[in-house]
Formats: C-alpha cells, sequence, structure tokens
C-alpha cells in the first residue's frame, strides 16, 4: 500500500467518527516534515516552531474533509505550514520594526532543535537569512518544491521564486565564506 | 523538463540539511489539546481556550484568517482620494465632501476579548453597512496578500506580505483602474512621486 494510499484510508476513518487513533497515526506519519519546516522557517526557534506545527494541524484537521487527494498530504501540510508562517510574520513585523535590530541569538543558541549531524554553519547561516530567502530555500533546496509550488505557497511568481533562490543562494554562501573567514 | 531542473547553477549549500526533524515529545499533547479545544476531536471541552493556543494572545491566533477575509467594500463605490483632499489637514477645517483614507493595520495580536470570530467579522460589516448608509464610506476593500515594489527603473520586486522592509513612510494613496499588472505599473511610473524618487508599493485589491 502506497503512502498516499495509508493517508487516505486514515483521513477517511478520522473523517468517519473523528477517531483520535487515525489522527494519532496522521500526526505520526507527517509532524516530523512539518516540524522540521517550521524549525527551518522559524530561523531554529523552537517556539515558534511548535505553534506553527500546532496551527498547521488545526487548520488541516478543519480542511481535510476537503482535501481532495491530488497533492501528497505531506505537500498540503507543508503548504498550510508556510501559509501560517506568512501570517505570523506580517503580524510580527512591525513589533520587529518597532524594536529597531531583532532581538540578538547567541550564535548557535538555537540549534539544540534540528539533527546534530547537520553542519552547523549551514544551520547558522541559514537562520540568519532574510524571511523571505530563507522560504524559497528551504522550500526549494530542502523539502524538493517546485518552483511552481513554491510560487504557490509564497504567494510570489515562478520567476520571483527563481530569483529569490538564487539570492538566497548567494547570501547563504556569502554568510558561509564570512564565517569561514573569521574562524581563519 | 521539470522547473527543478532550470538553470540555477552553482552549489547548493543545503544539502546534507535533512527535512524530517523528530518533533518534541509532548509536542502531541499539545497539537490534541488543541484540536479538542476547537471541537475538533470528541471527548473533551469544546470549543474555547486551550493552554497555549488560541485567545486573543496567541501569536497565531485564527483572528488573523478572519481579519483578512473580511470584506468591508461590498456596498462601496470607486473613488481616488484628489490634492484636494488633504485640505483640512493641521488645523485648518476640512472642506466639505474631504476624502480620508483609513489604512487597518494590526500590530499583534487583536483585543478581541471573547468575541467569536464571526462576531468580529459582523462588526466589520456593520461599520460599513452603517457607514455606507451615513454616506461616509466611499470605498473599502480587501487587499491580496502580495506586493509589488517598484522603487526603479527595473521591474517591480513581487513579494509575499512580510517579507522585506517596509518602503519608507505612508504618505499617500491612489487608487486607479488598469487591466493588467504591467497597466498598473506603469500608472505608478507616472506618477510624480516615482519621479520625486519616491517608492511606489502596488497591492492588487482582491476581486472577492
Amino acid at each position: 500500500m502506497s503512502g498516499s494510499d495509508a493517508d487516505g484510508r486514515l483521513i477517511a476513518r478520522f473523517l468517519e467518527r473523528r477517531d483520535e487513533g487515525a489522527f494519532d497515526a496522521l500526526y505520526d506519519r507527517h509532524t516530523p516534515r512539518v516540524y522540521g519546516l517550521a524549525l527551518r522557517l522559524a530561523g531554529g526557534a523552537e517556539a515558534d516552531a511548535r505553534d506553527l506545527v500546532q496551527e498547521t494541524w488545526v487548520r488541516a484537521v478543519n480542511g481535510l474533509g476537503r482535501f481532495r487527494g491530488d497533492a501528497r498530504l505531506s505537500s498540503w501540510l507543508c503548504a498550510i505550514c508556510t501559509n501560517v508562517w506568512r501570517e505570523g510574520l506580517r503580524r510580527t513585523r512591525r513589533e520587529v520594526d518597532l524594536e529597531g535590530a531583532p532581538e540578538p541569538v547567541a550564535p548557535g543558541s538555537r540549534l539544540g532543535a534540528l539533527p546534530p549531524h547537520e553542519p552547523v554553519d549551514v544551520r547558522r547561516a541559514l537562520d540568519g537569512l532574510a524571511p523571505g530567502y530563507r522560504a524559497v530555500v528551504v522550500l526549494y533546496g530542502v523539502y524538493g518544491f517546485s518552483h511552481a509550488e513554491v510560487a504557490d505557497m509564497l504567494g510570489i511568481s515562478e520567476g520571483t521564486s527563481k530569483s529569490q533562490l538564487l539570492r538566497g543562494r548567494r547570501a547563504l554562501l556569502r554568510a558561509l565564506n564570512d564565517e569561514q573567514g573569521d574562524e581563519s | 523538463m521539470t522547473d527543478r531542473e532550470s538553470d540555477i547553477p552553482g552549489p547548493d549549500p543545503t544539502d546534507g540539511l535533512v527535512a524530517e526533524v523528530a518533533p518534541p515529545a509532548d509536542l502531541r499533547a499539545q497539537v490534541v489539546g488543541r484540536l479538542h479545544a476547537e471541537g475538533l476531536l470528541p471527548g473533551l471541552a469544546g470549543p474555547g481556550r486551550s493552554p497555549g493556543a488560541g485567545g486573543a494572545g496567541a501569536t497565531l491566533a485564527r483572528w488573523a484568517l478572519t481579519a483578512a477575509a473580511v470584506v468591508v467594500g461590498f456596498l462601496g463605490g470607486r473613488a481616488t482620494a484628489s490634492p484636494a483632499a488633504v485640505d483640512g489637514v493641521g488645523g485648518a477645517p476640512a472642506p466639505a465632501g474631504a476624502r480620508w483614507a483609513l489604512f487597518l493595520y494590526e500590530d499583534g495580536p487583536m483585543a478581541i476579548g471573547d468575541r467569536s470570530l464571526d462576531e468580529v467579522e459582523g462588526e466589520y460589516v456593520a461599520w460599513a453597512r452603517q457607514a455606507a448608509e451615513a454616506g461616509t464610506l466611499v470605498l473599502g476593500e480587501k487587499l491580496a496578500e502580495v506586493e509589488f515594489v517598484l522603487d526603479s527603473e527595473a521591474p517591480p520586486l513581487e513579494r509575499p506580505l512580510g517579507v522585506g522592509d517596509p518602503p519608507g513612510i505612508l504618505t499617500g494613496m491612489f487608487v486607479v483602474e488598469a487591466p493588467s499588472l504591467e497597466a498598473a505599473v506603469e500608472a505608478a511610473r507616472s506618477t510624480p512621486h516615482r519621479a520625486f524618487g519616491g517608492t511606489v508599493l502596488i497591492r492588487p485589491i482582491d476581486p472577492t
């Protein structure tokens, strides 16, 4: 049975009788991916990532009856997560502006939530990217979404997705080079 | 050719980063608790508040969805603020018929108290209806969630809301009718504001 079939059966079971066991199974299957994305989008901030995951599941469960299955459930959840993140960004932006610079984060202080075998310098550089760049770099590079999908998730054109990816990668490489320069 | 094969040159520095990360063990209980509280899972409390989620203080309150979806312009006509409309600023009396633009911002969680989302939406609609009946409301529209920043001769930078810095201090607005984004950009380019070096932020009006 494919993953999509399994998801379809679990969704049907859940919708039929609001079966918490079915939800648990869906949660187990998909939350690692959604949580990973949430952490990347949130720049490694675990509390924000938890909020994103929570809100993602609430909206997903609300809309499960409308899920058509023409996309993978994991992709659908990632799209919801990205949308929630965008809304949160809108809402917190002004606070950040009023405060001036974002709250300083000690190097490496947010790195504990992500897999320890990942290159720390890349994670740190990624967390330091502007949110718009980070989103495209993560969705395309780490999660394998196409530019059409990234564009749809972020409400931008495919061309913008491509240019943001280029700029984001350049900024990431620049940050990595700077970091290596500082260490030498 | 799929667009993953498109011409993005150079190495991908994110190689080696994984997509799946084990969530904290207590996150499941938090999510399930919220679903119960929202009435999406049976067996516990009905709609209401759950610890750490929802409520007026939540960072990602569902209010945002409703606020974004509210369309206050269903009764409104269309008009463009004219330069004369700014008379009355600075203490001088405003002439009869002067127009004023009201820009709605959200600075964070909204103080909606115990109101339901339907009640919140209803308050916007009631306000719009009352203002239209009183002849006060000229134009009310929901803006689409994308913006185009025109600050040079280059094509405008398209970006989702909340990404990037605001292009300065808000000092004015025009509403133009244009058959396409390109036409709207042309109209924006033709404003004196661009000639004077200002930035024009273009926001599509949601047709809904």
